[in-house]
């Protein structure tokens, strides 16, 4: 992706939510608009463009363009439909209950024109502690939801909110926090944060279903922005704090100021606002720290670097092992600036990037059956379904008894073997056993000296 | 003064009788109005804007905006994604659903395959129409409920139902909403004998039923699941059992022979 492609994307959303970045010419000419969709997409703001149109009188867009964001915009709306049914549905089954719905949700009913312009993968509420939260797991656990397995990033990576629980019918996922960060921040900020805020503003909805005030908002919004940059969508997050900086009064963010110092974050705060200041021309608050490991990481994320490009993919890749070692090592505690973080970072993404070439090189290690597919006899051929990958496939009768074969981890030398032995032909066997590996139905399994290296 | 649509069991739209969005729901929804209401009632209503757009609201909150003629199809897209996704133990097929002399058919396709304009002519030739969107299968996989919904018209037939009114979708330009007299009541069982998968195609001849293998159509019946197979617990053996009804490939180029293609199929597994 062309730092080119995310200036004109960020200049195009400036002129869709009207702030001063859209004084910026978009430069366009001979743009890729199918990067540019694809960008759009990552960084989640099709619903935000195909709503308003605004940001079309800055120049012509493709028809085919228009046409995918207008259907993410309205797929979108009925998405939240459903999302807002829910949690009204939650929360009125237990009137007693009060939580803080943040994110996605709260920006939606609270700062967009409508929900249907804001994509949300879950539902985030804050709790007061781990008795309310408990209480309110409990009901969720109650109506059929359930608790989703830790994913192999979150085994290893320290998280603020507890497992998410989803609900696999409705395909709704709520996320349950008692803290807004990794490392924590002190239990009086979160008490204040709660204490602040306010009622959603809509007449018949529960009192017990609030949002943080809009100071909160922008703060924790921040935070949020830049806490993730390899799984969030950077470039959205930080459109809504400049968004929300840029509607609101000085007074306003004279106390995001305020209470970014009172709560030790203003340097991550600042980082996120000076950002978004750049890619929108929002306003800024507070003074930009000297450049710091988290802002390199974000801007490599971004693959906007000002005047650098990160085309290639090798280089995409390499950032992206470098951004998430580093995450990990600053949510650890650790100063973003100290040259032997960075030592270790860079010796820790060497070694999974190793890691992951010389575990590609081995052929002759074990494979199993993923453990989670349910298979299921279609005339002679196996149809199977991949509940943690979702995929789903149909084999032919010799891949189904191969696949079938693999009772136990076994080495792909010894399953060619033994289905020889029962009167199937190598080559084709071996065929078999390579396409079930590419699909992900078997898996290799980390051997030997290979495995610290994961 | 409010009216009701019961979308499912466990979820109902309230709306004013003087809201432009009462009478968008009754274009889609007719068949759902009711007196009483179980579950969670979500009130929905309209804001006029300057701009003459219609804001729409769900309990309060601003849920979209969309042009007045755009109305229906945009509750007709938030109702289906209410109530399928409350359909929790069931598996849930894009397929329109016909009781043909009393046999049980399901006609499964894509968008633009044609499936609701056949459900609709079969059902206007007298025929029991079960839906022509969302058709909910037991678990068992041998029987389909009714999700009446009004059928969906595009404009290559707006000439049989010049009455009906015109919306405009974004997505799917100028629709229209018919509800056949014949239709089920909503949830009503239909024990299924026969999936045919249809296909508008102009160079096809005549209608004929084309019999297709099993393995010919799991993939297309997971293609049409609503929510993947994660959705619903059991939704890998139901497609299974699917399977094993009789399948058909139905190409068709006059809508009406491919009705008496799917009338004659019935007459032949009635007897």
């Amino acid at each position: 992706m062309s730092a080119r492609t995310i200036e004109a994307l960020a200049t195009r959303l400036a002129h869709a939510l009207d702030m001063p970045g859209h004084h910026r010419r978009p430069r366009e000419a001979n743009l890729d608009w199918e990067e540019w969709l694809a960008l759009v997409d990552e960084h989640r703001v099709g619903p935000l463009l195909g709503a308003r149109r605004t940001w079309e009188r800055s120049g012509p867009v493709p028809t085919w363009v228009r046409e995918a964001l207008i259907s993410q915009s309205l797929r979108n709306a009925h998405e939240m439909v459903f999302h807002i049914s829910e949690l009204l549905r939650v929360f009125r089954s237990r009137p007693r209950l009060s939580g803080v719905v943040l994110k996605g949700v709260a920006l939606a009913l609270t700062r967009y024109g409508h929900s249907g312009e804001r994509v949300i993968s879950d539902v985030d509420v804050l709790f007061r502690g781990i008795g309310p939260l408990e209480e309110f797991k409990e009901v969720l656990l109650e109506d059929g939801y359930v608790a989703s397995p830790p994913s192999a990033a979150g085994a290893t990576q320290p998280h603020h909110h507890h497992p998410p629980l989803h609900h696999p019918a409705r395909g709704v996922v709520l996320e349950l926090h008692e803290n807004l960060s990794t490392p924590p921040l002190p239990r009086p900020v979160i008490q204040e944060m709660i204490d602040a805020s306010v009622p959603t503003g809509l007449p018949a909805w529960p009192t017990g279903l609030r949002v943080l005030d809009p100071a909160s908002q922008v703060i924790h919004q921040a935070m949020h922005a830049l806490d993730d940059p390899v799984d969030s969508p950077l470039l959205r997050n930080l459109l809504e704090v400049g968004w929300q900086l840029h509607t609101m009064d000085p007074f306003e963010r004279e106390r995001v100021e305020d209470l970014a110092h009172r709560w030790g974050l203003e340097d991550r705060v600042a980082e996120a606002v000076h950002l978004a200041h750049d890619l929108f021309g929002t306003p800024t608050i507070l003074s930009l720290p000297d450049f710091g490991a988290r802002r390199a990481w974000s801007m490599l994320r971004l693959g906007w670097t000002g005047s650098h490009r990160l085309d290639k993919p090798w280089a995409r890749r390499l950032s992206r092992h470098l951004a998430d070692a580093h995450l990990r090592r600053i949510n650890q505690g650790e100063g973003e600036r100290d040259l032997l973080v960075l030592a270790s970072v860079l010796s820790e993404s060497l070694r999974r990037s190793a890691s992951s070439f010389i575990t590609r090189q081995r052929k002759d290690r074990p494979l199993e059956r993923v453990p989670a597919l349910v298979t299921a006899e279609i005339g002679e051929a196996l149809l199977v379904f991949d509940r943690d990958s979702g995929g789903v496939h149909l084999l032919d009768p010799l891949a189904a008894e191969v696949l079938l074969s693999v009772e136990a981890p076994a080495t792909a030398k010894h399953l060619t073997e033994e289905l020889v032995a029962k009167g199937r032909e190598a080559p084709t066997v071996r065929t078999c056993l390579e396409l079930l590996v590419e699909r992900g139905l078997l898996a290799g399994l980390a051997v030997g000296g290979i495995l610290p290296l994961c | 003064m409010g009216r009701h649509w019961q979308l499912n069991p466990s979820v109902a739209l309230e709306a004013s009788t003087t809201d432009p969005i009462c009478s968008a729901l009754d274009e889609v929804f007719s068949a759902f109005a009711s007196k009483e209401v179980t579950g969670h009632t979500h009130r929905v209503s309209t804001e006029l804007r300057d701009d003459g757009r219609l804001e729409v609201l769900l309990e309060g909150a601003r849920v979209g905006t969309v042009e007045p003629d755009a109305l229906a199809p945009f509750m007709e897209g938030s109702g289906l994604g209410l109530a399928m996704r409350r359909m929790e133990e069931r598996l849930v097929l894009h397929a329109a659903g016909l009781e043909i002399a009393g046999v049980g058919i399901a006609l499964i396709g894509e968008k633009g395959s044609g499936k609701s304009t056949l459900a609709l002519l079969a059902a206007v030739a007298g025929h029991r129409f079960f839906g022509d969107e969302l058709l909910p299968i037991a678990a068992s996989g041998d029987r389909a409920f009714a999700f009446p919904k009004s059928a969906t018209i595009k404009e290559g037939v707006f000439h049989l139902f010049a009455d009906k009114a015109e919306h405009q979708d974004p997505l799917r330009g100028a629709v229209r909403y018919v509800l056949p007299p014949s239709h089920a009541a909503p949830d009503t069982p239909l024990p299924l004998r026969a999936l045919v998968f249809p296909r508008f195609m102009r160079e096809a001849e005549e209608a004929e039923l084309m019999p297709l293998v099993a393995e010919e159509v799991a993939l297309p019946l997971v293609q049409q699941t609503f929510g993947g197979l994660e959705r619903v617990e059991g939704s890998v053996e139901c497609i299974a059992r699917l399977c094993r009804l009789p399948r058909y490939f139905l190409p068709y180029a006059d809508a009406m022979s491919a009705v008496a293609a799917l009338e004659a199929l019935a007459a032949e597994l009635q007897a």
